[in-house]
């Protein structure tokens, strides 16, 4: 044990970081000296250092493929390094699975919840180690009474009886977090924890991760919005290519440092400046007084080409629900949409790709990814032309790589082959892809939901600019998101939903993350914000 | 330049064949190193197994089952299955029969491969229509068309006596090679080439690997469904006429446990039944591997119900080395997000 303890004492940098961070406790919580790991043909990490003290949040960022998620995966203990040590409280450890990470204290939080949709929200927190009396039995008193401690220490208040299918995306996630409170996890990491939360619930997110510090628990942090790391991280490492580039405290650290640090350069001024289009054209889509029992009543305006228009709301808005009414996988109840005049009709999203709307869906996972089909298939899957000229039964194979070597450079999808399996792609390249996908349909009218959800700042401004790009060349195009910012810096006008209703519908000119949150809570917009 | 970059390099060329070719390649040889093992291990064994006759007619019962399998890979691609294979087989095969006392042995075979298309459709059209698991649908229609086949024929078997032509169908050869193993390759061509060059077979694909996002891409969910179902309806067919060959003399308490074949072959041969891709070929040389024992059983004079057994085996073996499989390439994946 004692050659251990040596292997695993705290650099001189280590301890000057010590110092700063958590104040006090000079040995860190969980610290990886010189991992490495190798996969066929791609080396995700190259002789990594990290480590992590018991009160600090420390996040982690860097572009897609930079290796996050494989340095996460190893500390979770889902994969093994090809070199390196980690050690833990001191003691080097090797994980085996993910279970003995777990039992070592370590709790992962990633995007993907470990948690049963069909039980309550107090099951949820005690599965597998549920309170029992004697002879064997559940010990309900036991259970409410624990799981409402935690849930009051945190702030939650749902129902303990509530199933969990029926708790919104953040609560679902608070319910995690509770689960690792109660497990007395000593490290959390959290993988884009915000990523599908609006404002309302990162606020209260980062109220409890202020309250895990307190606790003394280390927060390993996740996440390509690098404003939230300036709001709640002490420290900050930044990979890119596999390697560690540093890791600094983040006082006195800009935005710009870490962008520069993740793309190896200063990112491109004119990117993120919004360019005018040229005047709208004619009205592509015209909805009026749109109903759908629940979610959404007496929607109207007007989508024409050329244009980018955001929409904008909470959870519960209907913002959800607008796009998938116009796409055929809701029913209206009343109103029409007009395009070209004409009445649509659509009852599935295949009518709807027929008169030429095309909708991206929010979570890739679920509605949009094609797991066990190559890039290229992924890609073509909707696609108009395919089909060999003899017959429109024997796709093309000629005319299907050409198909998608065009859309590989103009989208810049970063793929071994094209019929490598869409699996094994970074989210941003699996973004591009299904962006690729609602191009290649060859519609006119494009709904794009959260566009660059998962997605890093390099991909982000790519995907922008793309949107702007389609809208050039004679798209319409919807960009419904939870991403303010994202909307500020795309829309051409800006869609409000407040609880079904449109709250606003904002020009250039009063397009602002204020006004957008003013009117998505539900508030009018004052004269002097305009 | 441009050109020149465009050429994939060395490493990339490998790392296609390493990664989704390998595996393929694989997921076929793991049942065809079983099966090479079990031939040989059968022709040491068994005396008499490694005879052109008996070789013959452990190919033809093998391409029997080989037939509905490839149609039921169709089935399991895309995330379903088929339980009234057993009952279609036996069905078409009596509609066979009694159809070749009345007309051309052609219309005879054309009706039986109607009438499993017909069944097949139906099925699909239940499944999508209704919205019912395909497992309820077809679990229920295996007993249907059993009662159709029983009442047609009263409980009593029907000769084929007057068709040498039909009779071909199973004894007759072609560059030594017996008819029904050609039949079965020929639908074997005919589906892969279904299967990986339409937009049929990757939209089969696509619904068993996320059915929403199949939906979310604008494709015909119902349409689709319905035709696989058709699809291996008439492969089920395919089968009975086969086997109304094979035997001459028909009746309804044949293709009993048939479904059950059709399914193992299928996974056997590397179609994991969480839908999302077929395997064709692995298909095949496991319906090869379940009539090469079969066959050695025969031989060896083991009493036929321990095939039953055999079989179940097999199957549960199947299901293991699928779900070890998976969860093996689940964690190699984990790698990159």
């Amino acid at each position: 044990m004692p050659r251990q303890k040596i292997g695993c004492a705290p650099t001189a940098e280590t301890e000057m970081a010590t110092g700063q961070a958590s104040g006090g406790s000079p040995e860190p919580l969980l610290s990886l000296t010189g991992i490495s790991k190798q996969f066929p043909g791609v080396r995700a990490l190259d002789s990594v250092d990290f480590d992590l003290f018991p009160g600090e949040v420390h996040a982690l960022v860097g572009e897609n493929g930079a290796g996050k998620s494989t340095l996460i995966n190893i500390i979770s203990g889902l994969l093994h390094p090809t070199a390196g040590k980690i050690c833990l409280a001191g003691h080097e450890v090797a994980f085996a699975s993910s279970m003995q990470a777990q039992k070592a204290g370590i709790s992962t939080i990633t995007q993907e919840f470990n948690l049963v949709p069909q039980l309550t929200v107090a099951e949820n927190i005690f599965l597998g180690r549920e309170p029992t009396r004697r002879i064997g039995l559940l010990d309900w008193r036991e259970i409410k009474r624990r799981a409402s401690e935690i849930l009051r220490e945190l702030g939650l208040n749902v129902p303990l009886g509530q199933r969990v299918s029926y708790l919104s995306v953040g609560d679902r996630q608070l319910v995690e977090i509770a689960k690792a409170l109660s497990l007395q996890f000593r490290i959390i990491t959290m993988d884009e924890p915000t990523a599908a939360l609006n404002a309302t619930e990162v606020a209260r997110l980062f109220a409890i991760i202020e309250k895990l510090k307190q606790r003394r628990v280390a927060v390993l942090y996740v996440s390509h919005r690098l404003g939230e790391i300036f709001r709640i991280a002490d420290r900050v490492t930044v990979l890119r290519d596999g390697k560690r580039v540093d890791t600094r405290p983040v006082e006195g650290l800009t935005e710009n440092d870490v962008v520069t640090m993740m793309l190896g350069r200063a990112l491109k001024k004119e990117a993120l400046i919004y360019q005018a289009s040229p005047a709208a054209g004619e009205v592509a889509l015209s909805i009026k007084s749109l109903s759908v029992p629940g979610f959404l009543s007496d929607i109207s305006f007007d989508l024409r080409v050329g244009e980018v228009m955001g929409c904008a709301g909470l959870v519960g808005s209907g913002r959800y629900e607008l796009t998938r009414t116009l796409f055929g996988l809701l029913r209206a109840s009343g109103g029409t949409v007009e395009i070209n005049g004409q009445i649509l009709r659509v009852a599935t999203p295949g009518d709807a790709i027929r008169r030429g709307i095309y909708m991206l869906p929010e979570e890739r996972k679920v509605e949009g990814i094609l797991p066990d089909l190559t890039v290229r298939e992924n890609l073509l899957i909707s696609a108009k032309r395919l089909f060999h000229r003899l017959s429109e039964l024997l796709i093309d194979a000629k005319e299907e790589q050409n198909q998608y070597e065009r859309m590989r450079k103009s989208l810049d999808i970063r793929a071994s082959s094209s019929s490598q399996r869409i699996t094994k792609l970074s989210g941003g390249n699996q973004q591009k892809v299904m962006l690729g996908r609602a191009l290649t349909s060859e519609s006119r009218i494009l709904l794009l939901n959260e566009p660059t959800r998962g997605v890093d700042v390099g991909t982000r401004v790519e995907i922008h600019a793309a949107i702007r790009k389609l809208a050039e060349q004679g798209c319409a195009v919807i960009v419904s998101s939870t991403d303010i910012p994202e909307l500020v810096s795309v829309s051409d006008r800006c869609l409000v939903l407040s609880r079904g209703r449109m709250n606003g519908l904002l020009d250039r000119i009063q397009i602002n993350e204020d006004n957008i949150t003013a009117l998505a809570i539900g508030q009018q917009i004052t004269a002097d914000n305009q | 330049m441009s050109n020149f970059r465009r050429l994939p390099s060395v490493r990339t060329i490998f790392e296609l064949s390493h990664a989704t070719r390998l595996v393929q390649v694989a997921e076929s040889l793991g049942v065809f190193v079983l099966l090479v093992i079990v031939v040989v291990g059968a022709s040491i064994l068994a005396p008499g197994f490694f005879t052109y006759t008996n070789l013959t007619n452990t190919l033809i019962t093998a391409s029997i089952t080989a037939v509905t399998g490839l149609g039921m890979t169709f089935a399991i691609a895309m995330g379903g299955f088929d339980l009234s294979v057993g009952s279609i087989q036996v069905l078409t095969a009596i509609v066979a029969a009694g159809l070749l006392s009345i007309v051309d042995p052609a219309l005879a075979i054309l009706g039986a491969l109607l009438t499993g298309l017909a069944i097949g459709l139906w099925n699909g059209i239940l499944i999508s229509k209704l919205r019912l698991p395909a497992f309820v649908v077809t679990f229920g229609m295996m007993s249907v068309v059993r009662g159709i086949a029983l009442l047609v024929t009263q409980g009593q078997s029907v000769m084929i006596t007057n068709h040498i032509e039909f009779g071909l169908l199973n004894n007759g050869k072609i560059f030594g090679l017996p008819v029904p193993f050609l039949i079965m390759i020929a639908v074997f061509i005919l589906l892969s080439l279904l299967l990986k060059h339409t937009p049929f077979g990757r939209h089969t694909c696509a619904i068993g690997g996320n059915r929403s996002a199949a939906v979310a891409s604008g494709i015909n969910i119902d349409r689709v469904t319905i035709s696989v179902f058709g699809l291996v309806g008439v492969t089920a067919a395919i089968s009975g006429v086969m086997l109304a060959s094979q035997l001459m003399i028909v009746d309804a308490t044949l293709g009993v446990g048939f479904e059950l074949q059709a399914i193992t072959v299928s996974v056997l041969g590397g179609t994991s039944l969480s839908g999302g891709h077929g395997n064709l070929v692995g298909t095949v040389f496991a319906a090869l591997l379940l009539a090469t024992i079969a066959s050695a059983l025969n031989i060896l004079k083991v009493i036929p119900f321990y095939q039953y057994l055999a079989l179940g085996v097999l199957l549960i073996f199947a299901l293991a080395i699928d779900t070890a499989r998976r969860a093996f390439i689940a964690k190699s994946l984990l790698s990159r997000a």
